[in-house]
């Protein structure tokens, strides 16, 4: 392993791998897959490693989950019981839901061999034999080829009985979703594939002892799973080489809004917003006034150097005060009110909560959203943004699940930065910013 | 009739993709087939599904009325989405959005007196680097859309086009999918 | 067990117990709406969230400590959910930390964001949880106070848009109205439907702040429905028979037990001004935990419609009013030279054990041959060991011949829990479990657990692994059929029920280490097979669940009520008729010379046929005892509704015996009880810790056969309940049903009116041919009279004709 970790996608040790066939003729295909090396991984655990091995090989590594919360992948799979007979379940969550975040959905369009592959390696780690992938349900292309795909992995022995010869046996199943932000949520995912309403579950029993259909069951991100085939495929060092810290590996980081070149950018963790935004995505179209880091629930930073030049992964940005969520990086532009901006999000959040829990169900989709609204109107009153606050606390931390306090985090990022905005509303009596002219 | 009568094939199919004692785990496949062939799901085609699955009207309705997909009211020929969330509201969704109703004369959850469109706002598409988008029907998404490709889209459709036919103007401006470097 | 400590008290409690029962185990209050007893709890109201710590255990296995060596606490980030954290080893939790009030106080203030405030025109207000709890939990002074004008004010919630409104009025039955309004979202009365009765027909529609409670099954089937009205912790869910009648601190609220079958479920009787305006369900862990059945809930119309008010003596054909002192000297002119074995002392099915005593003693002392009660079997019902409903639980196999959710409803609440595998909870300080961490959300019915046979598809056989249906008049021939096959004899072959069938139900019974039998009304009219049930009871080691048709028939049996040679309350014969409470079929009555009826009410036959009616307390009036099936005694106490002179069967008796001039066995029903004390060892008083009464009895069986065709389903619904307009509503037009071929052969078409005419009298129905019966089958409700028999019947079509 050579000196220093990379932490910048210009390092010449830094290579593709996630993405590295997204774009390219064909890429969807099997033969694409294998003559790039497709299914070497599975084929390499499967008849060369036993699976406490993968696991142990993902631990080393320092895989942490992509999905937002970040929970070490290694560990997360240890959870799962050994030798107890039960049928396992492997969930690969494709529910990308997070406004921001749109890097699972070229995986599944492009490479959706890598996600099998991945399944594969992380259905045998935890002793399972059936898998599902839990798409959400306006991905029509990424459920076209994905569906493809397995068909075609099935008719060529890469799903199925025996994979390998090495007595393994993996099914794998597709589930759309039809339009519900909380599926996303990993227990309200099982009762949306079970056929019940998408209410997260109580935990404990928490899925790894009692999940999908009763059984024990694995729910990770599609680019943890995929991480993985690259993880065996080229060892848990060449993984852990990348990154700071706790924040080890290669990250599908998105840019969106006025970029010259927004999209999806695989670099190595702890690359910087500054790195990400100018040198990859080509720089910004117009002058930037705050950015949000990790999809809509990462309380936004403003757009100054500080921000920048702060590397983008986990500790770095928990300590100035956001999280680096799905890294969705959304860019907001001077033009943009933030209220208005803030508004749309607790709008969305209020849209999404499931109604199952009251701080979510009366003080997210009822009356957080209701007075961002009236603020936003110009009908706000002197006090409401004390009495917002207070209901920000009435509400975080309190709820079933943490959808709601995801719709806090925004709003406190924006009370905390941009808190004069708000002021401005109320005191003028309406938002200073016309709202036309965005549209080409 | 009922729906399903002549899909058995299909549903034998579906029924595969989970554990045989949890039937009602398809009810989720087989709202979309209805919502895909008829454009909404009615209570009787609700009743139909919890007969095929062995639960109750009340259980399917509950789970239907979850998902912003499934209508239960009619919708027209093509179901026009149009992605309201952040990166496309600071893209225009906004005005994209009262372009329509303009053009179109409706308001959610109506349809053009020619049956051919209804539209919904809907939250995040998961597309946001090309805003604004617009999903037709289940049909892979339109992106950063304007509207001379909205123009384009609107006739085509309305010229009785399928939607794969339709070539829409200019592009992104910018590589969606690859990396820029 | 786990010991922890609740602010300053230190409690132990049982394994798998939660924060929530530790705090109120430990005398302490948090607030809650969501839980409730017997439920899955599912932490969704927030209401209940405390401050809790526990302390961790290090690397080697001990508790990490702090300086002074004491195991140190680490407190968990956030405020836990107490109904759905389990109380550990060691934990601490804080209910009374200012962070905890905040979260209460801002709790509240969610739940009255929406809630209307039409408490003044509310059912529930007074007895409304969410008042309660807003009043206790929902100021919290740092919180709500607001200077104005230099004073404080303090407010109850600083929401100021326009509340959500919703379907106000959205009736879910004829007894069952939602006001979506005042809905909080507790989800109990979803939960109570899908893990309580097993019928999904209640859920929640739209999501988040849209969601409302809705049905596609309206109106909601009758049966267990009314459970909801008494655990929706607000006004949303309302029980329809008590709409507007009283606040809920007028009411006079009657302890008592329902005897409209012999489960014996615990009730209050709610009564204002003289009327019983509601019947709820009252707490009894050990029988109906805290459900009842429609028909005891909603079945209480009748009481308060046409009472019979005063002696009424028939005059020219005529029954007039008169005066008790008209009444006496009528009766004594009468009796003045009857022999005693003229005479017929009949009780109806809901008497009381003291009632029956005496009814049973005078009969004795005046050698007469005619004496019995409403819908006794032929087999004696207290001949068969008796089970606690507790016992059932720790049963691994259940055989049920009959329909345990019509012939005794809560049994079959009981055989759900039986499925789900739920034994009794533990017991604390605040009595049940509120939020019992044994249950979950959709636990699996275990169906290989269960096996049923009845004459139709009862409610049960969706959740029987074997499920069979055999045509009426089989209950008898299949019960010994498999007692041959346990025997290891060879069987007769059962109509409808392959011999195959029968062996894979033996092998479940022989293989299990502890099994039950549960069998109706069907089987108690067919003596040898009762009594092969009874043996297999013994030699196998089974515990058995009768279900008598009448609530009463254990204790009436035991204290001698019971006559098999002698006619009894089906059969004519006595010349000097007396009966209480109900009125015995025509024939009876029309052979008899002298009828004296004390009843509440009058049908078409006292109409016809009583010379004398004397006003008669119903069962919610008198006071006594009563045995249940499991054997237990219980107490009936009276609700104040009685019309001035009605009596009980005590002084009824005693008015027809003095009037014989003949000492009464007992006139009141201490007395009576006195007697029974000294006879049987009875408790003169209730003891808290309940009461058995199982007396080894090896009374003679009646004999007799079924002669008849037109077989009678049992229904939690009673004949005299179809006196309320809302209840006829409700069940709508009784449904004649006959297999497809059987229709053929009477000729009988589809929803063709048709009246039948019965030995309990006409009945208007409607004919209903279904496939899912036996060959040969025809079925009417019985609505409580000649249950699980097959009678002789006349079908006649009435004026307006076919359908
Ligand atoms: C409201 C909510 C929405 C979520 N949506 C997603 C999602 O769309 N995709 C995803 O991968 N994880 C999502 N998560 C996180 C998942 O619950 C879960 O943590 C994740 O799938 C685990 O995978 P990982 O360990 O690989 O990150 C969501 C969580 C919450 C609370
Ligand atoms: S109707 Fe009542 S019981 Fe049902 S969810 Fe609403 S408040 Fe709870
Ligand atoms: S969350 Fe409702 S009682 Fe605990």
């Amino acid at each position: 392993m050579s000196e220093g970790l990379i932490v910048s996608g210009h390092d010449p040790r830094f290579e593709r791998t996630l993405y590295a066939h997204v774009g390219k003729p064909g890429s969807h295909t099997l033969d694409y897959y294998l003559s790039h090396g497709g299914y070497e991984a599975a084929k390499k655990a499967l008849t060369g490693m036993t699976p406490d091995e993968v696991i142990e090989e993902v631990k080393r590594s320092g895989l942490r989950g992509r999905g937002g919360a970040g929970f070490p992948t290694g560990l997360k799979w240890s959870f799962m019981p050994k030798d107890d007979g039960q049928q396992h379940y492997i969930i690969m969550n494709a529910d990308e839901s997070e406004p921001g975040s749109f890097k699972d959905r070229y995986i599944l369009e492009d490479d959706p061999h890598q996600a099998i592959e991945g399944m594969i390696l992380a259905g045998y780690a935890i002793r399972a034999t059936k898998g599902y992938i839990y798409i959400r349900g306006e991905y029509r292309r990424a459920y076209d080829r994905l569906l493809a795909a397995i068909e075609e992995a099935y008719t060529r022995g890469y799903l199925g009985k025996n994979l390998f010869g090495s007595g393994f046996d993996f099914d794998l199943y597709l589930h759309r979703g039809a339009g519900a932000y909380i599926c996303g949520e990993e227990t309200a995912l099982m009762n949306s594939l079970e056929g019940l309403r998408a209410n997260p579950r109580l935990k404990p029993p928490f899925p790894a002892q009692k999940g999908l259909f009763g059984k024990p069951t694995t729910i990770n991100n599609v680019e943890t799973i995929a991480s993985v085939v690259h993880i065996v495929a080229r060892g848990a060092d060449w993984f852990a080489q990348m990154g700071y810290d706790k924040s080890k590996g290669m990250k599908l980081y998105q840019v969106s809004g006025p970029a010259v070149r927004p999209g999806v950018y695989e670099l190595p963790m702890g690359t910087t917003f500054r790195e990400l935004i100018y040198d990859w995505a080509g720089g910004v179209k117009e002058p930037i006034k705050a950015l949000i880091p990790g999809g809509s629930s990462t309380p936004m930073l403003p757009f100054n150097d500080d921000t920048l030049d702060t590397p983008m992964d986990y500790e770095h940005l928990a300590e100035k005060g956001s999280m680096l969520g799905t890294g969705g990086v959304i860019l907001i532009p001077e033009r943009a009110c933030v209220v208005d901006v803030i508004w749309n999000l607790v709008r969305f959040y209020a849209h999404e909560s499931c109604g199952k829990c009251t701080p979510c169900r009366e003080g997210v989709a009822g009356w957080l959203v209701k007075l961002l609204g009236q603020i936003e109107r110009g009908k706000g009153k002197p006090g409401d943004i004390e009495l917002m606050e207070d209901l920000l606390d009435n509400i975080e931390g309190k709820s079933f699940c943490p959808l709601a306090d995801a719709a806090v985090w925004p709003v406190r990022g924006a009370l905390r930065h941009f808190r004069h905005e708000f002021e401005r509303h109320i005191e003028a009596g309406g938002c200073p910013v016309e709202k036309k002219g965005f549209w080409g | 009739m009922g729906f399903f009568d002549d899909k058995q094939d299909w549903l034998e199919i579906v029924f595969k993709n989970y554990p045989p004692e949890n039937r009602r785990a398809a009810v989720m496949p087989l709202l979309r087939k209805v919502q895909q062939e008829e454009g909404h799901v009615s209570p009787e085609r609700v009743a139909e599904i919890a007969e095929i699955l062995g639960t109750t009207a009340t259980e399917v309705r509950g789970v239907m009325s979850f998902y912003s997909y499934y209508q239960a009211v009619p919708t027209g020929k093509y179901h026009l989405q149009v992605c309201a969330t952040l990166s496309c509201k600071l893209a225009g969704a906004e005005e994209l959005w009262d372009t329509l109703r303009a053009e179109l004369g409706v308001g959610p959850g109506e349809v053009t007196p020619d049956g051919l469109f209804s539209i919904q706002k809907v939250e995040c598409l998961g597309s946001c680097h090309t805003a604004p988008v617009v999903q037709v029907n289940d049909e892979p998404y339109l992106e950063c859309m304007n509207r001379e490709r909205l123009k384009a889209l609107l006739e085509g459709l309305r010229s009785g086009k399928r939607l794969e036919e339709i070539e829409l103007p200019g592009d992104c401006g910018h590589e969606v999918r690859k990396e820029g470097a | 067990m786990p010991k922890l400590r609740i602010n300053d008290r230190e409690i132990e409690v049982p394994e798998g117990t939660s924060v929530l029962d530790a705090i109120f185990h430990a005398g302490y209050d948090v607030p809650y709406f969501c839980s409730e007893r017997h439920l899955s709890p599912i932490g969704a109201c927030r209401m209940c969230l405390v401050k809790v710590g526990a302390p961790r255990k290090g690397k080697d296995g001990d508790w990490i400590r702090d300086e002074e060596g004491n195991p140190r606490i680490f407190w968990f980030p956030k405020l836990m959910a107490a109904c759905t954290t389990r109380a550990t080893e060691g934990m601490v939790v804080d209910t009374l930390a200012d962070e905890v009030k905040k979260a209460q106080a801002g709790m509240v203030e969610f739940h009255l964001e929406n809630h209307p405030l039409d408490c003044p025109t509310c059912d529930k207000g007074g007895a409304c949880e969410l008042q309660d709890r807003s009043y206790e939990y929902g100021l919290f002074e740092k919180y709500y106070t607001q200077t104005q004008n230099g004073l404080k004010t303090v407010l109850y919630s600083r929401f100021a848009f326009t509340k959500r409104h919703a379907d106000k009025h959205h009736k879910l039955s004829e007894f069952v109205v939602l006001d979506r309004e005042r809905c909080i979202h507790c989800k109990r009365c979803v939960r109570y439907f899908e893990e309580i009765p097993g019928e999904e027909v209640l859920d929640f529609i739209e999501r988040g702040n849209h969601t409302f409670i809705g049905s596609e099954e309206v109106p909601l089937p009758a049966g267990f429905s009314g459970n909801i009205t008494d655990i929706c912790p607000v006004g949303a869910l309302l029980d329809l028979t008590a709409r507007f009648r009283a606040r809920n601190w007028e009411f006079e609220k009657t302890p008592t037990v329902d005897m409209n079958d012999a489960f014996g479920a615990a009730i209050w009787v709610d009564s204002r001004s003289g009327r019983i305006e509601r019947i709820r369900a009252r707490e009894h862990p050990e029988t109906n935990e805290i459900w009842i059945a429609d028909a005891a809930r909603f079945g209480h119309g009748w009481t308060v419609r046409d009472r019979v008010t005063a002696p009424l003596i028939r005059k020219d054909g005529e029954l007039v009013p008169a005066s008790l002192a008209e009444a006496e000297a009528y009766l004594r002119e009468r009796l003045a030279r009857v022999r005693g074995e003229e005479v017929g002392l009949l009780l109806a099915a809901d008497g009381t054990l003291e009632e029956g005593y005496a009814f049973a003693e005078a009969a004795r002392a005046l050698k007469a041959d005619h004496f019995g009660f409403e819908n006794a079997t032929r087999f004696p019902a207290a001949n068969l060991p008796a089970a606690r409903f507790e016992e059932l639980l720790s049963a691994e196999f259940a055989l049920v011949i009959g329909d345990p959710a019509e012939e005794m409803p809560n049994l079959y609440l009981r055989l759900q829990e039986f499925l789900k595998g739920i034994t009794p909870a533990p017991r604390y300080y605040h009595g049940t479990p509120i939020a019992d961490l044994r249950l979950e959300e959709r636990m699996p019915r275990r169906k290989e657990r269960l096996a049923v046979f009845a004459a139709y598809p009862t409610r049960l056989h969706r959740f029987a692994g074997i499920a069979g249906v055999y045509p009426p008049g089989s209950a008898g021939p299949l019960v010994e059929a498999l007692s041959a096959i346990l025997n290891g004899k060879r069987p007769e072959p059962v109509p409808g029920v392959p011999e195959a069938e029968l062996r894979r139900v033996a092998e479940r019974f022989l293989a299990a280490g502890s099994r039950a039998i549960v069998v109706g009304a069907e089987v108690l009219e067919a003596p040898e097979a009762a009594q092969a049930v009874a043996d297999l009871a013994r030699s196998k080691g089974a515990l058995v669940f009768a279900m008598p048709p009448a609530a009463g028939a254990r204790g009436l049996e035991a204290v001698g009520l019971w006559n098999p040679r002698g006619p009894g309350w089906e059969e004519p014969g006595a010349r000097f008729l007396f009966a209480f409470g109900a009125t015995p079929p025509a024939e009876v009555l029309a052979s008899a010379r002298l009828r004296v009826l004390a009843l509440s009410h009058l049908d078409p036959q006292a109409r016809a046929h009583a010379d004398l009616v004397l006003p008669a307390k119903t069962f919610y009036e008198k006071r006594g005892y009563t045995v249940n099936a499991e054997g237990r005694l219980l107490e009936l106490r009276p609700a104040p509704t009685a019309p001035m002179g009605s009596m009980d069967g005590l002084e009824a008796l005693a008015f027809w015996l003095r009037a014989m001039g003949k000492k009464p066995p007992a006139a009141h029903y201490r007395e009576a009880r006195e007697r029974l004390h000294e006879r049987y060892r009875l408790p003169l008083d209730l003891p808290e810790e309940g009461f058995f009464w199982r007396p080894k009895l090896r009374l003679a069986a009646r004999t007799g056969k079924d002669e008849g065709e037109l077989f009678l389903q049992p229904t939690m619904w009673k004949e005299r309940m179809l006196r309320d307009d809302r209840v006829r509503t409700a069940l709508g037009a009784p449904r004649l049903r006959v297999h497809p071929a059987t229709a053929k052969k009477l000729g009988l078409a589809q929803g063709a009116r048709v009246e039948v005419a019965t030995r309990y009298g006409r009945r208007d129905a409607t004919v209903a041919l279904d496939p899912s019966l036996a060959e040969g089958a025809l079925l009417l409700p019985a609505y409580g009279r000649g249950t699980g028999r097959r009678v002789p019947y006349r079908l006649l079509v009435p004026a307006g004709g076919e359908a």
